[in-house]
């Protein structure tokens, strides 16, 4: 069982997003790009899922560049029924 | 977030409809493809394309249209992408894969139709696609009988223009092909208002490959022992290639092989030793299908190989560069998209050779044979495909499937069986070795 | 040393104990629950052979149940399962066609038991246990009286493949008037007939195995033996073929 915790990022545009993967990158800190679960905002477009670890990292990062701006991190509990059944 | 609303009002869609199709996707991306363990981290290039998918590739389109350029949908890979290009007009490939559009296309056709047309006029007049929303005109072709009729449905809320591909492979069918390309040429060059020259042409010849090339070298992984990427992102890519920016899309899938190639070096797999190794072979899988991988590699295998239009048939054999008058180039061109071994040319040997190639080039344990429902051509061909691999001792399974989840589990069943029945195989041959 | 078979079916969930050679079984309906049911079998099993849990070595479980079942060391497909079972009883099978409750399906296999091909029906209970017993509840009879009712009467066409369409077709011979044995009979060679068009789709090879709850009837054996000009096997218990090949499979895996 995975017991990682998940955030997700929001952005006010897709280019907030890429301004900070280019920086998480440089400084290897993992992140995945998806989709924005529809729990969290009803817009479409990009969010950012990180490590509960990073959080902390992330934040300092985002306060540090005034170009970036983020509309908040979402934490996301609902176990979610698979759309496939019990497989 | 971005708000997308007044582009979609825009384009006139139905914003109510569209918002239920918006809904289903998070969520069935999520599940399918951001639950795989060690996936690439170039694949985030990808993530990031589905979640603008309806977002910032729409806004591309439409800053081009404000430019004045002109976007042309198309739904096969015989449509040649280098005459779009050379028009200096954007080619999209229309995705029909979601089950979404299904009951909007069975009000126009009838519900013994293949999912991939019902869901393609679907999308159309239900006005929830932004892509076909966003197309200045819509090119179809004569594959099959059910795309034939719908073309004249669709033509009525859309212009169309329909390439005539001939169904044999003789001379006179080849110097037919060269001229419907010339038509579709007189086509664009009308609608766009731009001459095509053999400079034109040899630039979008020139890009075209580019990203046929991309590709081979990404499926070239797929026939390593340790498969650096899953079957379903590498069926991402592919179908991704069909709608985004090829320039982008070539920079960012050169940088995932990268990384695709260090983990080769580090013989890094992304499945257990041992897992069954499946050619995919038959009908396209479009955006958002991703069923029949998904069911794969959740029930004990692995694809490494799609002998499908949003695979192989797509981006093998290059265009013949060399020719320098538009005579030269259009044969190149019709010579290569004629070589494509799809079933609804009689008869079609070429595709069992094809079939039989890959499964030793990418080291298949066994072939997956796909079709949707209703496609007679690729159903009827079964046979001759399955004669072929009988004889040659490899192991096929025939799956029929549309894009709804309610087979799920009698597919997990045939699926799992299937590789229960290869690995006595694989242990024999493993002992052979 | 014990190895312990389930095979979790949509009517029927069999359970079996195997020590090698001799082996114990116990067969109850599975109800709406897979999971409780096969709790039960195991319980039963053990019961009925007078062995506790801790001496069974290993359980496998099959079926379309097979993924409600917490306890097993694995789970395999009623493919695989079948292919096994078969093999185990009758050395010289090579071909199977297995009509359970809701799925039909036809297997073959090579010398040591291992499946060369298979074919599944399509998701429709046409030509499988649950048309039998649609049908059998028309007639106002229990499935297992079907074949005393036949009574060797010349079978009055069944046209509809489709359980629906069927259904309405035997209810208006019956007004007809049309004699049950008759419509028994024809139901018989309706469902018989699918078997044999799934057989004739697989390359059928001698001896050929008839199993699966279906199987239990004798009349459906003897019109499928007419039509395919195969030596046919019926296992004793046509019922519990899956959860032996479990049970063997996992048996194997001890040894």
């Amino acid at each position: 069982m995975k017991t990682r915790k998940y955030l997700y990022i929001l952005f006010p545009s897709y280019n907030d997003g890429l301004a900070l993967e280019s920086i998480l990158k440089t400084k290897f800190i993992s992140y995945t790009i998806v989709p924005t679960p529809r729990d969290l905002s009803k817009c479409c477009g990009i969010s950012m899922k990180v490590e509960d670890k990073d959080v902390e990292s992330i934040k300092d990062i985002v306060d540090g560049n005034p170009n970036i701006s983020i509309e908040g991190i979402f934490e996301l509990k609902k176990p979610r029924k698979s759309l496939f059944g019990s497989l | 977030m971005a708000d997308y609303r007044e582009l979609w009002k825009s384009l006139d869609m139905d914003l109510e409809k569209h918002d239920q199709l918006c809904e289903v996707l998070p969520k069935f991306y999520d599940e399918i493809y951001l639950s795989q363990e060690k996936r690439p981290e170039g694949m985030n290039y990808f993530n990031f394309v589905i979640a603008e998918v309806h977002g910032l590739r729409i806004q591309e389109l439409a800053e081009h249209r404000k430019n004045g350029q002109k976007v042309v949908g198309s739904f096969c890979v015989f449509v040649p992408d280098e005459v779009i290009s050379a028009a200096d007009a954007v080619g999209v490939g229309l995705c029909s894969g979601s089950d979404f559009w299904i009951p909007d296309g069975e009000k126009y056709l009838p519900r013994n139709s293949c999912p991939l047309v019902k869901a393609a006029v679907g999308a159309k007049t239900s006005g929830t696609c932004p892509y076909f929303q966003s197309c200045d005109l819509l090119v179809g072709e004569t594959t099959c009988d059910g795309k034939k009729k719908a073309w004249e449905i669709l033509g009525e809320h859309v212009p169309m223009h329909v390439m005539d591909l001939p169904q044999m492979k003789r001379e006179k069918d080849k110097i037919h092909w060269m001229d419907e390309i010339r038509i579709f040429i007189d086509e664009l060059e009308e609608l766009t208002g731009n001459k095509i020259t053999e400079e034109s042409l040899a630039r979008g010849i020139e890009l075209i490959n580019k990203k046929r090339e991309v590709l081979q070298r990404l499926y070239d992984l797929r026939k390593e022992e340790n498969l650096p990427i899953s079957g379903k992102d590498a069926l991402l890519v592919t179908q991704i290639a069909f709608y985004d920016n090829p320039e982008r899309f070539i920079e960012k899938t050169n940088e995932l092989c990268e990384e695709l190639e260090k983990r080769v070096q580090n013989k890094e797999s992304v499945f257990a030793e041992g897992t069954p190794r499946i050619l995919v072979s038959g009908t396209p899988m479009a955006v958002p299908n991703w069923k029949l991988h998904h069911m794969i590699e959740t029930s004990g295998g692995s694809v490494v190989c799609e002998e499908t239009c949003t695979g192989t048939r797509y981006f093998e054999n290059l265009v013949d560069n060399t020719g320098e008058t538009m005579e030269e180039q259009i044969k190149a061109l019709s010579d290569r998209y004629l070589n494509i071994n799809c079933a609804c040319f009689t008869p079609n040997p070429g595709r069992i050779d094809d079939i039989l190639r890959l499964y030793k080039e990418y080291k298949a344990d066994g072939v997956v044979y796909y079709t949707l429902p209703f496609c007679q051509t690729y159903a009827t061909e079964f046979k001759k495909v399955k004669e072929a691999l009988d004889k040659a001792d490899i192991p096929v399974i025939m799956i029929e499937s549309d894009y709804s989840l309610q087979d799920a589990g009698q597919l997990k069943t045939r699926l799992e069986a299937f590789f229960e029945m290869l690995e006595p195989k694989k242990e024999i041959a493993a002992a052979n070795k | 040393m014990y190895s312990i078979g389930i095979d979790a079916g949509s009517v029927a969930t069999k359970g079996v104990i195997f020590d090698g050679e001799k082996i114990e079984h116990v067969i109850i309906p599975t109800g709406w629950s897979p999971k409780t049911a096969s709790e039960e079998v195991l319980k039963q099993l053990l019961v009925k052979s007078n062995i506790k849990k801790e001496d069974v070595e290993r359980i496998i479980g099959t079926g379309y149940g097979r993924i409600s079942m917490p306890f097993v060391d694995k789970a395999i497909t009623e493919i695989t399962c079948h292919a096994k079972g078969a093999h185990y009883l009758n050395k010289k099978v090579r071909t199977i066609l297995d009509i359970g409750g809701q799925d039909s399906k036809v297997i073959n296999i090579d010398e040591n038991g291992n499946i060369t091909d298979f074919l599944m029906n399509d998701k429709c209970a046409a030509g499988t246990g649950r048309f039998l017993q649609v049908m059998a509840n028309v007639l106002g009879k229990d499935v297992s009286e079907l074949d005393d009712l036949t009574n060797n009467a010349r079978p009055e066409a069944i046209t509809s493949m489709c359980t629906v369409f069927a259904e309405s077709e035997v209810i208006s011979l019956l007004a007809k008037g049309i004699p049950k044995e008759n419509i028994a009979s024809g139901i018989m060679h309706s469902i018989a007939s699918r078997g044999v068009s799934l057989l004739e789709r697989i390359n059928i090879l001698d001896d050929v195995a008839f199993t699966g709850g279906v199987a239990r009837s004798d009349v459906i054996g003897r019109i499928i033996n007419d039509k395919i000009s195969k030596t046919i096997y019926k296992p004793p218990n046509s019922q519990i073929v899956g959860a032996l090949g479990a049970a063997v499979i996992g048996y194997r895996e001890l040894l």
